[in-house]
């Protein structure tokens, strides 16, 4: 089967803009004044010192952290006066996070639930998945069994599934040895390709960024954009 | 709140009654009786460690065949019925000493030792091995090891648990009823004959007052002494306990044996009396007889009705309990589940029994003698258990699970119906058969409340236990094996959810 067979869930083209995006968490501040534009099919990598904010940047932008100053938008759509689960907006999570009652399709199908797709195509789109990210015939596994490499593949997949508009990796190879590192980290580029996602990518490998990004931005307190 | 605070604040307001302080301060006899309910305790507790710890000593540092399934054993009995255990030493005590002190201490240890030996021998686990190695390489016999184990390290479990199981037999009614008979009151009981006896509700509630207090001054030391910390932990992954040494074995076997036939002897002397029938002769008879009623009991129906019974209101106790957990414990009130999930130890069974008794007697809550009131009633009992079981079973939950599902779609409601209710329907089980033991057992609260003809099986085993005559305490014996049997069944239930999950 060819990708794409199956149409996709309706999925909102845009470009991301966050504009002076703070985040405090008691009297700290996390995340200063961040800037950032993303454009429609861009791959953007996130790269910095730890401690820096990237994931705090994502995760502003997902809704999962609250703003204390700054705006998210998408086109003319607010993102930061909806709540996460009306953003359409994926992630995938350093550690593999996975539903551990769910076997592996049903994890891909999580999202699909959410969406305007018939339910009968489903099960196409999953399968789709699975091709995509090089795990056809895993859908009866059960998450428990899967390796690292593999499990992170599936989150990919699930966070994809949806279609969502824009999608966050955070740092999401960093839990990997480095063989499955390199062989990810090329694949991972291609599925964002063929999946034509926008797509913001936090890693402090500056190597991984270079490969896996159109374009790298570092932050540093204050975003700067390269 | 309302089934717990509104009692207890009537309780108050009932003893806060000048007439009825001077009554009971100015008695001799009521002095007397909490000093007996300080002094079982006390005496309790220092039997209870005196075997739980070569017994905590032993399953804490050494491995051999057939540990967990001991260490399981003794432990439970903790989980037996106050009334099966008051049942069981009636059954093996001869008659010069059923209803004494030593009764009340022996049974005391028999329900509290397996329980103290492992939370003393987690504790000793977890500090064992780094203490023994350095100690022992510093030129330490075990005997000084062990001694400045029990000093150092170990003062604050052992402080706890004796905390622990002080509390537990001050406020074991149940067995003091069955085990201490009319000379041998303990200031629960004492509130259980002015209130329903003598109907001295004021005298009741000061006793019950000055209960409270007892119990929150120990509760309050147990607090203090507990550690959140234990010096020289070792990983608490790795089991190094160490095989028993051929010069230990003498030691280890003896502690096996003691331990296990305080344990074993007197259920089976219980399972002894239930088929004995009145001419000494092995049969059924006992169990027979149970189907049909008696005039002079005690009981308006037949014993075997108490089961079903019970099984009715344990049955409704759980849903009320599930169903009170959940309300808790899936909000963000960790706080008031955290409360609520220490509240047992506080009040006992029989003193909101008590206030239940005089806080529902009237409006504006008149419900005392509504059919409902004992199965909510112990659904209170048992809510704080169940707590027990899903607060930590929902604090497990890794809050990226909510994350994830958000960011692929998932409102809060969908996410807590697809994510986290599948992941905690084990413990949800759990639960509901820990609240069901726990209602099923329930003898403190339905004894105040119980209306004639709906007996439960703790209520009918005390009341034919309390009458002479041999067929009524097989009768009795034959009701705690049933309720002992059933018991087990359900916390195997819950021990093989749990394990599962």
């Amino acid at each position: 089967m060819s990708l794409n067979e199956v149409p996709l869930p309706d999925r909102q083209s845009g470009s991301l803009s966050v504009c002076d995006v703070s985040v405090q968490v008691a009297d700290l501040t996390i995340l200063n004044h961040a800037n950032l534009l993303v454009a429609t099919g861009e791959i953007v990598a996130l790269t910095g010192s730890s401690g820096s904010g990237k994931s705090t940047l994502l995760r502003a932008i997902a809704g999962l952290v609250k703003l204390s100053t700054g705006t998210v938008m998408w086109d003319d759509i607010a993102l930061h006066l909806l709540p996460t689960y009306q953003r359409q907006v994926g992630m995938v999570f350093q550690d593999r996070v996975l539903f551990g009652h769910l076997d592996v399709a049903q994890n891909i199908g999580f999202g699909l639930n959410y969406t305007n797709l018939p339910k009968p195509l489903h099960a196409k789109r999953i399968d789709e998945l699975l091709q995509l990210v090089g795990l056809s015939g895993f859908g009866k596994r059960r998450v428990d069994t899967l390796s690292g490499g593999e499990a992170q593949r599936i989150c990919l997949a699930r966070a994809l599934a949806p279609s969502p508009r824009l999608l966050l990796l955070d740092e999401p190879l960093s839990a990997l040895d480095t063989a499955t590192r390199a062989q990810l980290t090329t694949d991972i580029r291609s599925i964002l390709k063929a999946e034509r996602m926008t797509a913001i990518y936090v890693t402090h490998d500056l190597v991984e960024a270079t490969e896996v990004a159109d374009r790298v931005v570092t932050i540093d307190r204050v975003l700067r954009q390269g | 709140m309302l089934f717990v605070g509104w009692p207890t604040l009537r309780i108050m307001l009932r003893g806060l009654n000048l007439t009825s302080v001077s009554e009971v301060v100015g008695n001799s006899r009521y002095w007397r009786i909490v000093a007996f309910t300080i002094i079982q305790a006390t005496l309790s507790t220092v039997a209870t460690l005196a075997l739980a710890i070569p017994t905590a000593w032993l399953i804490g540092t050494r491995n051999f065949v057939g540990r967990r399934l001991l260490t399981g054993l003794w432990s439970a009995t903790f989980t037996l019925p106050t009334v099966v255990v008051g049942s069981a030493f009636l059954a093996i005590l001869p008659t010069s000493v059923n209803r004494s002190l030593l009764a009340i201490v022996s049974a005391h240890v028999f329900f509290n030792v397996g329980m103290a030996a492992r939370l003393i021998g987690d504790a000793w686990s977890r500090v064992t091995v780094s203490f023994d190695d350095i100690a022992a390489t510093l030129g330490a016999s075990p005997r000084a090891v062990t001694r400045m184990l029990l000093a150092g390290p170990l003062r604050k479990p052992l402080a706890s648990t004796a905390g622990l199981v002080m509390t537990l037999s001050l406020t074991s009614f149940g067995v003091i009823l069955m085990l201490g008979g009319p000379t041998r009151s303990t200031t629960e009981t004492e509130i259980f004959r002015q209130a329903t006896q003598q109907l001295a509700l004021g005298r009741a509630a000061v006793l019950a007052l000055i209960q409270l207090l007892i119990v929150s001054a120990v509760l309050a030391w147990t607090t203090s002494t507990r550690s959140t910390k234990t010096t020289g932990t070792a990983a608490h992954a790795v089991d190094r306990r160490r095989p028993v040494a051929r010069a230990e074995q003498p030691i280890a076997v003896s502690i096996c044996t003691a331990i296990s036939v305080v344990v074993v002897l007197p259920l089976a002397m219980l399972f002894m009396r239930s088929i004995r029938d009145v001419d000494g002769h092995i049969s059924l008879r006992t169990y027979q007889s149970l189907t049909s009623t008696r005039p002079g009991n005690g009981l308006l129906n037949a014993p075997i009705d108490a089961v079903a019974t019970s099984l009715r209101a344990a049955a409704m106790a759980a849903v009320i309990a599930v169903v009170l957990t959940v309300a808790t414990v899936a909000g963000t009130r960790g706080r008031l589940a955290a409360v609520i999930a220490g509240l047992p130890l506080a009040v006992s069974g029989a003193i909101l029994g008590f206030g239940a008794l005089i806080g529902f007697a009237r409006p504006p809550f008149p419900w005392r003698s509504r059919w409902w009131l004992v199965p909510i009633m112990q659904g209170v009992v048992a809510l704080p258990y169940a707590i027990r079981v899903l607060r930590p079973a929902v604090e497990d939950i890794d809050p990226r699970l909510a994350e994830a599902a958000a960011t692929l779609g998932a409102s809060p409601r969908s996410t807590w119906w697809r994510v986290q209710a599948p992941l905690l329907l084990r413990p949800f089980l759990s639960a509901a058969a820990l609240a069901t033991t726990v209602a099923l057992g329930e003898f403190g609260v339905t004894s105040f409340l119980v209306r004639p003809k709906q007996e439960t099986l703790p209520v009918a085993i005390a009341t034919l236990s309390s009458r002479p005559g041999t067929l009524l305490l097989s009768q009795s014996a034959a009701l705690a094996v049933i309720l002992g049997i059933l018991t087990m069944i359900l916390v195997g239930l819950t021990s093989s959810v749990r394990r599962d999950s």
